[in-house]
């Protein structure tokens, strides 16, 4: 006979369960994103290389940070802060993460809009399509289905994400790998320091409590997934196509268009389906982080947050500057995460008799 | 949640949906036609007559660029040209001689309605007047004819089957071939293959015989008639299998075909002289068909490459066996 606890606790589990499926999920697609839009037309057949050497510094900061939370016993990333630095840290830290996922969700939209405006299937103009998204962006954000929804998904989005992988596998070709041809020099170097950023969403699982114990591998299925697309998208197409396909619209379309058809709709439907959700969670987990910084209770802010999020993309100018801006933001996350990790051991060493 | 939910997914399906195109107002080709010569770039596009059911009429544009050109067919079209139904589009040969595949790709791939499973295939005839014999040979649906007769004429080998699709997917690690167009009196005659080498240039045609073996080969097709001269041999199974050495491209060749009264080892001498005569072909025009330049070849020297694999001599092994 459970009891009053166990159902609580039971219940916690499960919300832990749920928001930690969404933060993945925004993890998953914002790397994807990345790789279709800007790495793949840069690299070519060896942009899973690229990929899986620019999710390295990500994904050993996203280690390290479990490690240390999981030997000092602290649930989350902004409860270290607390502890190490105080309010203010914390405050720094939230707000941080709030403009790099409001800056992410921007660039999915700008995704979302090439998408629709110059893909498959629709001919909208792009400031309908962006009050399509707002419409469903402020049903999303009024209630706190988001992370349950995105759970109650996350199987059918994985079959849906095997079946058109599978259409890629169809037409995979060893020798489209060879030879590996890297952007040589400083093209290279620019590459990696435009893209070392790219695994910072992996440090996001750790801005909420774990549903299990943490472990330093948590973002490891997140990147091995990443890589693993990368990969099948090299082995499919020809170095040339990939390479030619340089315009982010027509990156990010080239293997949706190149598909069977009716894996060409079922590419579409994950797609936008994606995007969708992971604009809602992260304008929403945005609004919760801002919250507490504003002290005030706002009840509004996540949809002004939307309603921002979606006419950005309106503006050309402001989301050029996105890519540097999210560079910095990353950065500035990394940093910040690390100087909690050094203020955490001084101020344990200081309490030490 | 049940209520999120139901709006995400009815925003994805309604989205994905076909878009609203009223058959009014847009003009769906359902062939089109690229060519180029002293006047510049032609486009030409196959539409239904909507003023009578069963007929088709082709609309003509030339201009400088092949983009100006499809731009200009767009201006001759009374309504929107959409071609989301496009079947086959035929380039002529000669701007398949100048080096322009790539270029055609690109112009077509710019076109975001494209269907991207519509066949392409070579004329040796002026393209405009081979897209005016184009008329439906069943039904009154030219779209379905043309369906019917591709995937007949491919499965029969006759023509090798190549999508814009598969066109780009195959990128320069394997040499084009693509289905060959003429026309027979006032007919509209699909048969054969058109050669292209590694730059994409169009350099030699195979016949129709010779096309079903090329099919065989490459697995493209797995049962059906084959002609070996004056033979005729009913294929029940094949497969083949190519390995490339140094000194040598071995190839093993298992045949199971209907009895008949041509013995067995006379059917092996005929299929090993045919199979020589196509790879001699295709070794004469520099065209890997079997992409064994990228897969078995050191790539470093890509024209010595060539050069390597034109040279080398083929050795086939083949074995016939007899079965329903």
């Amino acid at each position: 006979m459970k009891t009053a606890a166990d159902r609580a606790a039971s219940r916690q589990r499960s919300e832990r369960r749920c928001m930690h499926s969404l933060l993945r999920l925004i993890a998953a697609v914002s790397i994807a994103r990345t790789v279709l839009m800007e790495i793949v037309p840069a690299a070519g057949c060896a942009a899973w290389l690229v990929t899986a050497a620019c999710l390295v510094p990500g994904l050993l900061l996203s280690a390290a940070l479990s490690w240390f939370l999981r030997i000092r016993s602290i649930e989350t990333l902004p409860d270290l802060a607390d502890q190490a630095g105080g309010r203010f840290d914390s405050t720094v830290l939230s707000v941080t993460v709030a403009l790099a996922l409001l800056v992410d969700a921007a660039r999915s939209m700008q995704a979302l809009l090439f998408f629709f405006t110059e893909g498959i299937g629709s001919e909208g103009s792009p400031l309908s399509i962006a009050l399509l998204t707002l419409a469903v962006l402020l049903m999303c954000l009024r209630q706190d289905g988001l992370p349950r929804a995105v759970f109650f998904l996350r199987r059918l989005m994985l079959a849906v994400l095997l079946i058109v992988a599978w259409g890629l596998a169809v037409s995979v070709r060893l020798d489209h790998l060879v030879p590996l041809t890297m952007p040589q020099g400083r093209g290279l170097l620019r590459l990696f320091h435009a893209q070392a950023s790219l695994g910072w969403p992996l440090i996001l699982p750790l801005m909420t409590p774990a549903p299990k114990r943490r472990s330093p591998a948590e973002a490891l299925p997140v990147v091995c997934g990443c890589v693993v697309g990368a990969l099948l998208l090299c082995l499919s197409m020809p170095d040339e196509l990939l390479r030619t396909r340089s315009a982010p619209a027509a990156a990010l379309l080239t293997p949706v268009f190149l598909q069977p058809a009716a894996m060409r709709m079922l590419a579409c439907c994950l797609l936008m389906l994606a995007f969708f959700l992971t604009i809602s969670g992260s304008v929403s987990i945005a609004a919760n982080s801002l919250r507490p910084a504003l002290r005030c209770r706002l009840p509004n802010l996540a949809q002004l947050l939307g309603a921002l999020v979606c006419l950005t993309p309106l503006l050309p100018s402001v989301l050029d500057r996105a890519p540097h801006i999210a560079v910095w933001l990353a950065a500035l996350l990394a940093g910040i995460s690390l100087l909690l990790i050094a203020l955490s051991i001084i101020r344990r060493r200081k309490e030490r008799p | 949640m049940r209520r999120l939910l139901c709006v995400l997914l009815l925003t994805c399906f309604s989205c994905t949906a076909c878009v609203h195109l009223p058959g009014e107002e847009y003009a769906f080709a359902v062939a089109l036609g690229v060519d180029y010569g002293d006047d510049g770039w032609q486009a030409a596009a196959r539409i239904p007559d909507y003023q009578q059911e069963g007929s088709y009429v082709t609309l003509r544009a030339q201009a400088d660029t092949l983009p100006q050109a499809l731009m200009a067919l767009e201006a001759a079209v009374p309504m929107r040209l959409h071609l989301g139904q496009a079947r086959l589009i035929v380039m002529g040969e000669s701007l398949c001689r100048a080096s322009a595949l790539p270029d055609v790709l690109d112009a077509l791939m710019s076109r975001r309605d494209l269907r991207p499973d519509a066949q392409l295939a070579v004329a040796d005839a002026p393209v405009n007047t081979l897209l005016d014999a184009l008329s439906p040979r069943t039904g009154v649906r030219l779209s379905k004819s043309l369906d019917v007769l591709l995937e007949t004429r491919a499965a029969q080998g006759v023509i090798p089957s190549m999508s814009v699709r598969d066109a780009l997917l195959q990128g320069r690690r394997q040499a084009a071939v693509l289905p060959r167009v003429r026309l027979d009196g006032e007919t509209f005659d699909l048969s054969g293959a058109m050669l292209f080498d590694a730059d994409r240039v169009l350099v030699g045609a195979l016949t129709p015989p010779q096309t079903q073996l090329l099919a065989l080969l490459r697995g493209q097709m797995k049962k059906g008639r084959l002609t070996l001269g004056e033979t005729v041999v009913d294929v029940v199974a094949f497969s083949s299998q190519l390995r490339v050495s140094t000194g040598e491209i071995r190839c093993e060749v298992h045949l199971r075909c209907a009895p008949s009264a041509v013995p067995d080892e006379q059917l092996a001498a005929l299929l090993t002289t045919a199979l020589d005569l196509l790879v001699r072909t295709l070794a004469q025009n520099r065209c890997d068909a079997f992409g064994l330049l990228r897969s078995a070849l050191p790539v470093e020297d890509a024209a010595q490459a060539a050069e390597a694999l034109a040279t080398l001599p083929w050795r086939f092994e083949v074995t016939v066996t007899r079965g329903a």
